[in-house]
């Protein structure tokens, strides 16, 4: 999140089509910095293990490389195996302006994109040139890329379909661009886009080189628009993890085991009423959050636990006293009317009231991140969550977020960008690329 | 006990068949003759409901969030009818005759009267806001409704349609229980950590108990002299003497205790317990638990329980079953796939 992570003005960093290799640095120095992991491991070449990663084979001699997650497939990967159990601990969302000045340089964008997801997400050896002549790989991961879990998914923003590539017709249902809720502050440069790539990994070397070789590839044909790099803090001490806010975020989620709940929730299906080469996909939402953990650290226990309607040490439901209490119990709100038990406008109750009129819009699958903002002069130190949920229907989202708009967590929390995108159907195999579907 | 073709708008007679009391009424009712028969006006009753006997053997569910009543037959545990039932439904009682189920619409503020030959709602009557836990009383003839949203109790007239009293009682009524002997009613205030005792002579609150913090279901003792509350937000069920007007035993149960209901026996209390997913037996003799059986991991959600002699039915929210459950053994004989989110359960054996 670029122009969201620095002390200079919003929205200046990019503006004018800034040159690769700055965004490049800028990321580098941003992904050292703005995880939790760097402070622990700092010095370290191996930063961002994870403790749970059980990648000690290697030592101090080999930094850690989870195994390769598959690039083919009928959905894209990065979706379905939230971290911290995928180990995907490192994330970064960076939405791109498309340049490509017509269809068939569309064409060649996604085909470059997926060669560069499939050779990255495998890894190998990094390419090489002679020694007089720039080398085509950074050599941030050295010589032999490692797979590190990495995943690379990518999503179109509703701005694609305008007309610059004869798309209009061919757009998913209910894909819009993201309008401000109330008490959204959302800054343009920090919103939206045509393509948003999604890069997870086990480190964020792995998630930086990915970007900066995705970006090389693709100059030309789209610049960087906003990015957050962001993690999710390991267990402590077990189960979900917790954002800044000191409470386990995203423990209600579907099955992504169950085939079945998630082609109901979170896979478009084919012959529906959206556009039969969307069938695969998926609606993907980011939200740029800054938490004001300042204020939040002088509300009392009980009433943070109101707000959010969850018990903060162990993340169960309000009903349990034990701190000890597993974060899998549901919430029940089903005899408690007044909200004397869990508050009726408490953050859980509001994203799922348990009630029939809402029952169809109250299940999204959430994979979100959290993130520090870097280089900063002066002042509280700025944190903030990375939202991010798939659902099959976008206005399964809309209408939760709008019932959250007067939520009691709503003066801790400043949303300030982020989008609506369509995650595109999986690459089946090595002759299929990105948007084929789309674009054919 | 059955009373073939009960002639009345509503059920008259028998006991009252309710979320929290089912099997321990129908003893009761046993004892008591069929006092008021009642000619069966309604419309809707035709040449053959009128000589057919209302039918036995069935477990009522309630799925809250698919607005659906499941209809289960005890003997084979299928289902045999799903039958769209009002908005939210949640308790849900059987009229002592067999001949119409109860339920509470959360969502609407109504009950909706299910006639039992047709598996049809053939009524709704208006109640306060989000109508939660419902009774009957022993004859059948009045239906309590605990209203958590209005902290009122509706009492409807099974015959007429109609409700012939609104009593307030505390904060947040979401439970209730009638005595065995019909004269009082304990309703389970959530929000004010107490019970309110109705008077059915007088449909007043003439007293107020002591109970722990957040009770949301109660169910009253053989003889009456205690009553069993589920303190949602205690890890405990309360023993609370009504003579005494004091808590006499506190068990502890796990996390989220979420519903008691007697056995028909009188001698076991069993209460469904959302967090370890649990559903233990409390003696009445020695206020311990007994027995505990687990139904399902964390997010089981064991909701409501109804209690016949042969079975003890457990609604899990969070799974979308109901569990059975064999009294003696406390063994789980049986899984029933229902509707989404059941909540109340009563039977009719």
């Amino acid at each position: 999140m670029a122009g969201e992570m620095s002390p200079a003005p919003e929205g200046s960093q990019y503006g004018g089509g800034c040159p690769v290799g700055g965004f490049g640095r800028r990321s580098f120095l941003q992904g050292i910095a703005a995880t939790g992991l760097a402070a622990t491991v700092a010095g370290n070449h191996q930063a961002g293990k994870h403790p749970q990663a059980g990648n000690q084979q290697g030592g101090l001699e080999q930094g850690p490389s989870l195994p390769a997650v598959p690039f083919y497939g009928e959905h894209q990967a990065g979706i379905t195996n939230p971290p911290p159990n995928s180990r995907q601990t490192v994330g970064n969302f960076v939405a791109f302006d498309v340049t490509a000045t017509n269809r068939k340089e569309l064409t060649d964008l996604f085909r470059t994109l997926t060669a560069q997801a499939a050779f990255l997400t495998a890894g190998g050896k990094a390419p090489t040139a002679p020694a007089g002549s720039p080398q085509p790989d950074d050599g941030i991961l050295g010589p032999q890329i490692p797979a590190d879990a990495l995943t690379v998914t990518v999503g179109v923003g509703a701005s694609l379909f305008d007309g610059r590539y004869g798309l209009a017709g061919r757009k998913p249902a209910q894909l819009v661009t993201m309008k401000p809720f109330r008490h959204d502050d959302l800054d343009p440069a920090l919103s939206n886009g045509d393509l948003l790539i999604q890069l997870c990994a086990g480190s964020r070397d792995t998630a930086v080189h990915a970007l900066l070789e995705i970006i090389a590839h693709t100059s030309g044909a789209m610049k960087p628009r906003w990015d957050v790099n962001c993690q999710v803090n390991p267990p402590r001490p077990t189960g979900v993890s917790r954002d800044w806010f000191g409470f386990k975020d995203g423990i209600t989620n579907p099955d992504p085991t169950s085939t079945d709940q998630m082609n109901q929730w979170v896979w478009v299906q084919p012959h529906t009423r959206e556009p039969a080469w969307a069938a695969g996909g998926t609606y993907q939402v980011v939200r740029i959050v800054h938490f004001h953990v300042d204020k939040w650290q002088g509300v009392p226990l009980t009433e943070q636990e109101r707000i959010f309607g969850r018990r903060k040490v162990s993340g169960a439901p309000m009903y349990a006293l034990d701190p000890n209490a597993t974060d899998e119990l549901d919430p029940i709100y089903t005899n408690d009317p007044h909200g004397l038990i869990t508050a009726l406008n408490s953050h859980i109750r509001l994203a799922n009231p348990q009630t029939p009129q809402t029952a169809s819009t109250s299940t999204i699958l959430r994979r979100s991140y959290d993130f520090q903002l870097s280089a900063q002069t002066g002042g509280y130190p700025v944190l903030g969550h990375a939202f991010c949920c798939f659902q099959r229907e976008l206005n399964t989202y809309i209408a939760m977020q709008t019932r959250l708009e007067n939520e009691l967590l709503v003066p801790f929390i400043s949303p300030r960008g982020g989008g609506y995108f369509f995650v595109l159907p999986g690459v089946r195999n090595s002759r299929d690329y990105y948007a084929r579907g789309l674009l054919t | 006990m059955h009373h073939p073709h009960k002639k009345a708008l509503r059920p008259v007679l028998g006991a009252g068949v309710g979320l929290l009391l089912t099997s321990g009424l129908l003893a009761a009712c046993a004892t008591q003759p069929a006092e008021k028969p009642a000619a069966d006006t309604r419309p809707a009753a035709g040449p053959a409901s009128a000589t057919a006997a209302a039918p036995s053997g069935h477990i009522y569910v309630t799925n809250q969030q698919a607005n659906t009543l499941s209809v289960i037959n005890a003997q084979t545990n299928k289902v045999t009818a799903t039958v769209p039932a009002g908005t939210a439904p949640e308790g849900v009682a059987v009229s002592p005759d067999h001949s119409h189920v109860y339920i509470a619409d959360n969502g609407s503020a109504r009950v909706s009267v299910l006639n039992t030959r047709t598996n049809k709602i053939v009524a709704t009557v208006p109640a306060g806001k989000n109508p939660t836990g419902v009774a009957l009383s022993p004859d059948g003839r009045y239906l309590y409704v605990a209203n958590g949203g209005s902290d009122n109790v509706s009492v409807i007239d099974t015959r007429t349609g109609r409700v012939t009293a609104t009593i307030p009682v505390g904060v947040s009524p979401v439970s209730l229980a009638v005595s065995r002997d019909g004269t009082a009613v304990y309703v389970a205030n959530e929000g004010s950590a107490n019970l309110s005792v109705i008077s059915t002579r007088t449909d007043r609150v003439v007293r107020t108990l002591p109970a722990g913090q957040y009770p949301v279901a109660v169910a009253v003792a053989p003889g009456g002299g205690s009553v069993y509350v589920a303190n949602e937000v205690n890890a405990s069920v309360s023993v609370v003497s009504t003579s005494a007007g004091r808590m006499t035993a506190t068990i502890p149960t796990g996390e989220g205790p979420f519903d008691v209901t007697l056995a028909p026996n009188g001698q076991s209390v069993y209460a469904a317990i959302l967090g370890p997913g649990n559903v233990s037996a409390i003696s009445t003799r020695t206020n311990r638990i007994s027995r505990t059986v687990n139904v399902g991991p964390p997010g089981t959600d064991p909701f409501n329980i109804a209690v016949t002699p042969s079975a003890v039915y457990v609604t899990d929210q969070g799974a979308d079953t109901l569990t059975v459950i064999n009294p003696g053994s406390l063994k789980v004989t049986a899984t029933v796939n229902v509707g989404t989110n059941p909540y109340g359960v009563a039977a009719d054996t």
